[in-house]
């Protein structure tokens, strides 16, 4: 009964918010059809970020993770940057050179912190914020020589949802996200195997899972879809941990019980962020420094309760 | 009928050599006991077993096929396993734990509309965690859990079961409880291999012993020359034991 009150309500929630972002003010015509394409870009970030913290958290053993404290966006930024050292420059053929090196960036950030005894959950997250810390280094230095704008740098470091797409451009913005969203809903079949490693890789493997391979599958999604954010939204951080974190708490820790209700929580959370960095001044703030806001205290608050229980 | 076997397996990390040339087998219905003082390689046996670990030499035979010719799905059909560690990420129900134990005899659709309940049914029954199954597996005591987890174990209903300190953080009662319980498991015709520390209590119950110190077999058979298996338990353990109304007891100096 509560878990059908709390569905309703995140659907009701979900609605609510669709309506009011895309409707309020009336817009008419070409704004409803930017308006429109911001949205679909905000719910497909939403919901990605969501699933590949939610994913990292259980197949890095890590409560801590998601794709921008493991480095995922920022290896998706790398390969961003070299992409633009080539003429064609589109956001979806700028989001293959960020696939390989979001995939790069984090095998790194596990090899790193592996030790004989598995990833050390700490040296995961170090590893990923200096990943992060390299990324933007590399993006002030090459900001000249790209031709980048001080606006760009920040959109890049702090995530917006101020996409410019031309006509021409729309159906493959269409089939771009309508892979990213396929690819997550074929990872929820994956629950029992997910709910397995959730109880430890040792036990998962004897009860006839196969972890590294889930691992590689989960590892491989989140770098793509997150690599295609970044390249058309930057550098989002802390969706994947708040999102995830909160849904469980709602639905459940199965993880058949809160993946698929990440499409409601993660998009209500985006949408809700960009509404705010939209409207709180005359200026739009970039999304990124709305999420890190609600983002770190959660952060902290996750960290001292896995203290607490480590003891 | 040889359905569990280790032949000349050995096991090393960097240099340093955990298990030396270990041969030891277990037949249909048999009920076998690993011992030996701490450090000697009793869970790397266990970890080899199940696949959690990768042997470096010698073979290990599981129902008449290697066991790197199994999938892990396959594996998990045949042989269930209590591993040493437990570290929970999440802390998910009682009831959702114990039912992952019939993952891999079943799909996904089956896996969620009650395909082999009868096996869930039995596990939780026999482990008597009815009143803990709405609670979640990190608010347990440990003994509960213990219960908990040798419940999935149960679950997962394979002919063999190799179990890691199954009566750790067990009281009095549910040891005994575990040993007779493993006892009428040996007699509906499953095999067991169980590493238990507490032998003294448990020395009535297994039909064959291997013992190990140093990754090395320092004995290896049942109970048919007592004499030997006493000496090999005194010297494997550098304590003095004799047998006393069926039990294995430490002699006071």
């Amino acid at each position: 009964m509560r878990r059908f009150i709390v569905i309703f309500t995140l659907f009701f929630l979900f609605i609510a918010v669709t309506y009011f972002y895309l409707f309020h003010g009336s817009p008419e015509g070409d704004i409803l059809t930017l308006r429109f394409t911001r949205y679909l870009l905000c719910i497909f970030t939403g919901f990605t970020l969501s699933m590949n913290g939610a994913l990292l958290q259980t197949v890095t053993q890590n409560i801590l993770a998601e794709p921008y404290l493991v480095g995922i966006s920022g290896g998706a930024l790398i390969g961003y940057l070299i992409g633009l050292t080539v003429p064609l420059k589109s956001s979806f053929f700028l989001s293959l050179p960020a696939f390989i090196f979001a995939f790069l960036g984090v095998l790194f950030v596990i090899t790193m912190s592996t030790g004989k005894n598995g990833a050390k959950s700490d040296l995961i997250i170090l590893s990923g914020i200096f990943v992060n810390l390299f990324a933007s280094s590399l993006l002030f230095l090459s900001a000249y020589i790209l031709n980048i704008s001080l606006d760009q740098i920040i959109y890049l470091l702090f995530g917006s949802m101020n996409i410019v797409i031309g006509s021409n451009e729309l159906p493959l913005f269409y089939i771009a996200i309508g892979t990213g969203f396929i690819l997550e809903l074929f990872l929820i079949l994956l629950s029992r195997e997910l709910d397995l490693i959730g109880t430890g890789n040792s036990e998962a493997k004897v009860t006839g899972a196969n972890p590294e391979k889930v691992k590689l599958i989960v590892l491989i999604v989140s770098s793509l879809t997150t690599s295609m954010s970044v390249a058309m939204a930057g550098m989002i951080g802390f969706v994947g941990l708040v999102v995830p974190h909160i849904t469980r708490e709602l639905l459940g820790k199965k993880h058949l019980e809160h993946l698929p209700f990440l499409f409601f929580t993660g998009g209500i959370f985006l949408l809700f962020s960009d509404l705010v960095a939209k409207s709180l001044f005359t200026f739009e703030l970039p999304i990124g420094s709305i999420t890190a806001l609600f983002g770190i205290p959660f952060f902290f608050a996750t960290l001292v309760k896995k203290r607490y229980e480590s003891i | 009928m040889k359905v569990f076997e280790f032949k000349d397996v050995s096991f090393y990390i960097k240099n340093r050599s955990i298990l030396n040339n270990v041969s030891f087998s277990a037949s249909r219905g048999e009920w076998v006991m690993i011992a030996g003082p701490n450090g000697a390689g009793k869970s790397t046996i266990v970890k080899l077993s199940g696949a959690i670990w990768k042997k470096k030499s010698g073979k290990i035979t599981i129902w008449g096929k290697e066991q790197e010719r199994y999938t892990p799905r396959e594996l998990a059909r045949i042989l269930s396993v209590l591993p040493p560690e437990f570290s929970p990420l999440y802390n998910i129900k009682v009831i959702d734990f114990v039912k992952l134990g019939i993952y891999a005899k079943t799909g996904f659709l089956s896996f969620y509309s009650g395909k082999n309940q009868q096996d869930i049914d039995f596990a939780i029954e026999t482990a008597e965690i009815k009143s803990l199954l709405k609670k979640g597996i990190k608010e347990l005591s440990m003994g509960e859990l213990q219960r908990v987890r040798i419940a999935k174990v149960l679950a997962q209903n394979t002919p063999i079961i190799l179990l890691d300190e199954p009566l750790a953080h067990l009281d009095i009662k549910h040891r005994m409880w575990a040993l007779e319980l493993f006892a009428r498991l040996r007699a509906s015709g499953k095999t067991l291999i169980t590493v238990i520390h507490d032998f003294v209590l448990a020395y009535p119950y297994p039909d064959k012993f291997v013992l190990i110190k140093d990754g090395n077999v320092t004995f290896r058979g049942g109970r048919e020359q007592k004499d030997l298996l006493i000496k090999a338990f005194s010297e494997t353990f550098s304590t003095p034991f004799q047998e006393k109304s069926g039990y294995l007891l430490p002699l006071r100096e």
